[in-house]
């Protein structure tokens, strides 16, 4: 029986969910460019403006990188779950294998002329 | 202060849509992406980065800037101004102040800034107006009262609660406490103003409701207020500078005139004048360093009392000379440092100049009052009690002056009586004042220029060019001198003051100013024989 110990059922749900975390956060970046431009228009138009404004700004700048960095980091951990769990696939490949060939070895027995 | 401006409505639908999306990425990120992590781990996988915990925090940011954007466009809605305004006089329905033609509001960035910083006691005066009745019901109106004074010194509850009223109902209230509270001891319309939220549409229904003291109005929302009311309400407004000069610069030209003509009284008694004028003379004050402004300001109210007639006024000419003179003080600009004595010449020139036009606008009004009361003695028993009870709020004066420029000051400051009182003498021969009684000059030396002297006397002091000649009495005993004190013992370089309090003068001195003045010119002169 192979000894690795990886659940491959929430690797898989992972990555999913990963992929579906990147979706989300690119969703939720959109949806706040698309209202911005739409419903507070520029900065110095009177949709909104003054310092408030101005403050409001920076912040959602900020927070819109943010949201956009997690989204590629988002992307990379469903690689790195993908990676793992592809290798954790060869890694009980290879044991199954390996005992495999043990058990064929146990049922041909021991070479001509052994006691 | 710069302006800001939002539709509100935008401003919701912003945060509202993207309020809702964090909140259901944040409530997926808990409910499935963090036990999806933890079944991976478990199940013997290995996270580098805690994401479901960055993603939390990062929506939690955005949202919370996001649930800001709402509370900005409330804190617009609840303390704004919307616009367009109208000009006083369109009785157009549909362009009251208030009502929101195009969804738009403006307010300064530090009225903003308040707004949303006070927002539940904006929001519970806003609750407390909505409860108030629109019809009789004086059980009713005393509860608002009571409620209102349970909040009493809380400015934001009380500015949303103005906010929200109706002209009728801001009415309501002045006729159930005319002689005391809301507008009264309680100082709550005061407290509104002081904080900058109360809306210039608020402001306007202030001076619609104190209209209604003087005349009916067919307006559905009319409700009669006693004349007692006007004069308590502007009391209590003049009683706190920063909500005085709030009040003033919120009411449009139409208010003011409207204001300046519904405060007479049908007795003439003209206290709410007086108060009227109080209330006008706070807010000038503090216009005080900026000669522009206080230029500016008394050119409007000039204009606003512009082909009056006060002479069946009670006191409005009291009223007026302390308004008149505070404010030409006011306007008596800093010469600069290091000024050559030409330069100062012509910078008492110039001042002169500027005090005599403007006291120009205002001399026939005064005169013309107290020419059909013929009360000149009481009007000088007015000058000073009026007046020198209530100079130099911004009084850096000190016992001072330079033997370099005292004649030069000395002789400018004589021609700046003289320019004004040239002006005067014009004045009263063109107005054609029967009975040849009045006293031009007396006015000029005491009223027009006493304060503008002294204030040109500040002015030059505070960069040293005056040094231990004149003696000018300053009271210590109000919160200003409090203030001039503070302010001395913070910045002890702006200021020449020569003495311990102790030796300064009673105030009654500052108007023996012929003495005052004739000792000083001994002492130059005496100095001038000595060097």
């Amino acid at each position: 029986m192979a000894s690795i110990h990886y659940d491959f059922g929430a690797a898989d749900a992972l990555s999913q969910k990963l992929s579906q975390l990147a979706q989300k956060l690119d969703w939720l970046v959109w949806l706040r460019n698309s209202q911005r431009g739409s419903m507070l228009g520029d900065p110095d138009s009177d949709h909104w403006s003054g310092k408030k404004r101005d403050q409001f700004e920076k912040d959602f700048h900020r927070e819109q990188s943010r949201l956009t960095a997690l989204s590629a980091e988002a992307k990379r951990m469903k690689s790195t779950v993908d990676t793992a769990t592809e290798n954790a696939h060869a890694e009980l490949k290879a044991e199954q294998q390996k005992e495999e060939q043990e058990r064929r070895a146990q049922r041909i027995g021991p070479p001509n002329g052994a006691h | 202060m710069g302006t800001a401006s939002a539709i509100p409505e935008n401003l919701y639908t912003y945060s509202d849509q993207c309020t809702r999306g964090e909140k259901e990425l944040g409530d997926w990120v808990r409910g499935v992406l963090t036990p999806a992590i933890t079944a991976y781990e478990r199940g013997g996988g290995t996270c580098q980065l805690p994401i479901d915990r960055e993603v939390s925090a990062a929506v939690s940011t955005a949202s919370s800037t996001d649930t800001e954007v709402r509370r900005v466009g409330r804190a617009f809605q609840e303390a704004g101004s919307a616009s367009p305004l109208p000009t006083v006089g369109d009785n157009s329905p549909d362009n009251l102040p208030g009502r929101p033609a195009d969804g738009l509001y403006r307010m300064s960035d530090g009225a903003l800034s308040g707004a949303v910083a006070h927002q539940d006691s904006l929001a519970a005066g806003a609750a407390l107006a909505s409860k108030m009745t629109k019809k009789n019901n004086p059980d009713n109106v005393d509860w608002i009262i009571d409620q209102l004074d349970a909040h009493g010194g809380d400015g934001y509850f009380d500015a949303a609660f103005f906010n929200s009223l109706t002209t009728g109902q801001i009415a309501k209230l002045m006729g159930r406490r005319a002689d005391c509270a809301v507008v009264g001891d309680d100082q709550a319309l005061a407290n509104a103003l002081a904080t900058g939220l109360v809306s210039k549409a608020t402001v306007h229904r202030v001076v619609t409701a104190l209209s209604w003291a003087a005349k009916s109005s067919y307006d559905p929302d009319y409700w009669p207020v006693q004349e007692s009311a006007q004069a308590s309400v502007l009391q209590a407004i003049a009683g706190n500078r920063t909500a005085a000069r709030e009040f003033t610069d919120l009411m449009t030209d139409g208010d003011l005139h409207t204001l300046l003509r519904v405060t007479r009284g049908a007795s003439g008694d003209g206290k709410a004048f007086v108060q009227a004028f109080n209330l006008l003379t706070q807010a000038g004050i503090t216009h005080a360093g900026d000669s522009a402004g206080e230029q500016a300001f008394m050119n409007r109210v000039a204009a606003a009392l512009k082909g009056e007639n006060l002479s069946d006024v009670g006191g409005a000419e009291g009223a007026l000379l302390q308004f008149v003179s505070l404010g030409l003080a006011g306007m008596v600009p800093d010469p600069g440092a290091g000024k050559t004595p030409e330069q100062l010449h012509k910078w008492m020139e110039d001042t002169s100049g500027a005090a005599d036009a403007m006291l120009s606008k205002y001399l026939d009004l005064i005169i013309k009052s107290n020419a059909a009361r013929d009360k000149s003695d009481e009007l000088h028993t007015t000058i000073l009690e009026t007046i020198g009870f209530s100079f130099v709020p911004w009084g850096k004066v000190a016992n001072t002056g330079s033997a370099v420029v005292d004649n030069l000051i000395s002789n400018g400051l004589q021609s700046g009586i003289g320019e004004v009182g040239g002006g005067l003498l014009s004045d009263v021969a063109n107005a054609g004042i029967p009975g040849g009684d009045i006293e031009p000059m007396r006015f000029a030396s005491l009223a027009g220029t006493g304060p503008v002297r002294i204030a040109m006397w500040t002015q030059l002091a505070k960069h040293g060019y005056l040094v231990n000649q004149f003696d000018i009495p300053v009271r210590l005993d109000s919160g200003d001198r409090q203030e001039l004190l503070s302010d001395m013992s913070r910045h002890p370089d702006n200021y020449a003051l020569a003495g311990s309090p102790d030796s300064l003068h009673d105030i009654d001195k500052i108007f023996n100013f012929t003495d005052s003045e004739s000792q000083s010119y001994q002492t130059i002169e005496a100095a001038q024989a000595k060097n």
